[in-house]
């Protein structure tokens, strides 16, 4: 039943035994050095190993592809089952990018414990590609209930004076939500006669009111995670105290397994309750939008600043994916992906600040363009981005949402276009008073522009964001079956005759 | 669509025509106004200031639609942004729902830890409570 080791599995257990080998290496900082090459080793086997993926996928069908099956449990019918389409593939290859990404990032920053660190970051780098190849509900659980360990750890133990508290709020809040999950999954195994296929419980038919419930369980387990307003206070408190390299895989990969849950599977295992709820997710959705973008305005604090424009971005693409229309849908998962470069950049840019000053406050900074040109460029072009604007990642996502939002309602598409507005003003402003301006403050006068480690990291990043901005289609080729696939899954009620 | 095309005699023609439009010459006038305010007749400016007054003061501050935009669309989203921060996130979500129910369990657990004496008497004590409340419960059924 087990053919060999697949592409998929690599891209799973690679970064993890990495992980592990450095942790059995010692967590002697004396031989930091030796154990970051090795972390970096395992992080760029990890990249390579996902690039098949990419070039050897099949864009033309909607079918699961480097499918693999194993016996597992087979007493209670779990198998070790892994398949990626055009929704999750992209995923995984964003997941083992950013993976390196933050290894690189975190090469002379972090001086405690660098071990532990670096095996951290490459355990859940592989439960997190877990989590976007598992076909069988109860393999996806447990991936999904593992990550939070590694970042729970980064958060409490390299995180900032109240990581404590942040720390805790994060596990128990997703822990929560989760949990209902379960009840779900074990109610889908029963009613499917004895199956944890995911695929499976796409074709099971379920009245409406078995539909409401599950499509509850689901909600609170990715609400949580993506995060929708009203669940969203974790994700700043943790965004704030969590060293940079946390931040940065939180909000590029973490917030993204939520909206990920939503389409494998809260729209095609509950379709008519999804229908049903809708105005209710619009809603949300659009709180978040409009609520989380006028928060964001006011905080002093730039990683919080960040964290709230996450969510206000995130909004728009649950607002996508309850469109039922490929544009929506499409826009969503490009908005993710867009949202994983930018984010992810604007918290290293945040870094790369707090590194020389040690302080993420608005107030402490101002004039740091004439201290650090460079760095003001490149953060220039993620504030940019951040605000969607054209030829950026950013406006691609946000334009195609709002366009297939057109085509639902009008006012809702206007609600959301508000957004371009909002993130303007509260990326552009933060920009202003950090970047412009006369140099106030002494700290920011001894300021030394980026070293070419940050330069880097920068300059990829920037590229992405660009290349993404001015020609998505390789990206939206990809997804596009999958997509039209799900579109019409959904649109067949699942209500027992 | 029609009526345009009879108006049109090429690019060249189109060019040359703005020569002879209004707006054209107005720019250029303007060009020259500028250049002879501001670099012959150096004292003229400030005459004029004087002289219009009013005028001057409302196109300076652009008929006021900054310092609008400043006051009410700027001020307003901060003020409502602030509103919805420190009330609907500090307040009622974090504060009340997230922060509260961890309160309340504290609060519930503090009071009910008491019941945990370590008094063998005690739990006893409440397992005889508990089969009269049972019996009684059971009776009053076997009633109906």
């Amino acid at each position: 039943m087990f053919e060999g080791i697949g592409i998929l599995s690599l891209t799973i257990w690679v970064p993890i035994v990495a992980g592990l080998l450095i942790l059995l290496s010692g967590g002697n900082d004396r031989q930091a050095d030796g154990q970051r090459a090795l972390a970096l080793i395992g992080a760029m086997l990890g990249f390579l190993v996902a690039i098949p993926l990419w070039t050897g996928f099949d864009k033309s069908t909607p079918e699961m592809q480097f499918t693999e099956l194993a016996n597992w449990i087979p007493l209670l019918n779990i198998h070790y089952r892994l398949g990626v389409d055009g929704i999750s593939m992209p995923f995984i290859l964003l997941n083992s990018f950013t993976t390196l990404l933050v290894v690189i990032a975190g090469w002379r920053v972090i001086e405690t414990r660098v071990a532990q660190y670096m095996a951290a970051f490459l355990i859940q780098s592989g439960l997190l590609n877990g989590v976007f190849a598992a076909l069988d509900g109860v393999l996806f659980y447990i991936f999904f209930e593992a990550m939070l360990i590694p970042l729970y750890l980064i958060i409490g133990m390299w995180g900032g004076p109240n990581r404590v508290y942040a720390a805790i709020k994060f596990f128990l809040y997703t822990l929560l939500g989760s949990l209902l999950m379960l009840v779900a999954i074990l109610y889908l195994f029963f009613v499917s006669g004895g199956s944890f296929d995911i695929l499976t419980w796409h074709r099971v038919p379920l009245g409406m009111t078995a539909q409401l419930l599950l499509f509850v369980a689901f909600f609170f387990a990715f609400a949580v995670k993506v995060p929708m307003w009203p669940v969203h206070t974790w994700l700043p408190d943790a965004h704030v105290e969590a060293p940079t390299g946390g931040s940065v895989v939180l909000a590029a990969i973490t917030l993204k397994v939520g909206a990920y849950g939503f389409l494998r599977f809260i729209l095609p295992i509950v379709p008519d309750a999804s229908h049903e709820l809708t105005g209710l997710m619009v809603a949300l959705s659009l709180i978040a939008v409009v609520y989380i973008g006028l928060v964001a305005l006011v905080q002093a604090d730039m990683k919080k600043l960040i964290a709230y424009s996450s969510i206000a971005h995130m909004g728009f693409v649950t607002l996508g994916f309850f469109l039922f229309n490929p544009l929506g849908i499409e826009g969503g998962l490009i908005q993710m992906i867009s949202h994983g470069f930018v984010s992810g950049a604007l918290f290293l840019c945040i870094g790369v600040m707090y590194d020389r000053v040690h302080s993420r406050q608005i107030a402490d900074y101002g004039g740091v363009a004439r201290v650090m040109p460079r760095f003001a460029a490149f953060f220039m072009l993620f504030a940019m981005a951040n605000a969607g604007l054209p030829a950026t990642s950013g406006f691609v996502g946000e334009f195609m949402v709002i366009l297939g939002a057109v085509q639902v309602s009008f006012w809702w598409a206007a609600i959301a276009a508000l957004t371009l507005i909002t993130g303007a003003a509260y990326s552009l402003w933060m920009y202003k008073r950090v970047v412009f301006g006369e140099v106030r403050h002494a700290h920011v006068a001894e300021m030394r522009d980026l070293d070419s480690r940050e330069f880097l990291l920068l300059a990829i990043l920037a590229a992405l964001v660009l290349g993404l901005g001015i020609y998505p289609l390789p990206l939206t080729e990809v997804m596009h079956a999958s997509v039209d696939h799900l579109l019409a899954h959904v649109a067949h009620s699942k209500l027992a005759p | 669509m029609t009526a345009y095309a009879n108006e049109f005699h090429g690019a060249a023609a189109l060019g040359l025509h703005a020569f002879v439009t209004l707006p054209f010459w107005l720019t250029l006038a303007g060009v020259a106004l500028a250049g002879y305010l501001y670099l012959v007749r150096r004292d003229l400016p400030e005459k004029i200031r004087r002289k219009v007054g009013v005028l001057y003061t409302v196109l300076e501050r652009k008929y006021g639609f900054d310092d609008f935009n400043d006051r009410v669309f700027a001020a307003g989203a901060r003020m409502l942004g602030g509103k919805l921060w420190r009330w609907g996130d500090v307040a009622l979500i974090d504060g009340a729902a997230v922060n509260g129910s961890a309160r309340l369990i504290g609060r519930i657990a503090r009071v009910a830890r008491h019941l945990q004496t370590g008094h063998v008497y005690h739990y006893a004590f409440a397992m005889v409570i508990g089969v009269a409340l049972y019996l009684a419960w059971l009776t009053w059924f076997a009633q109906r």
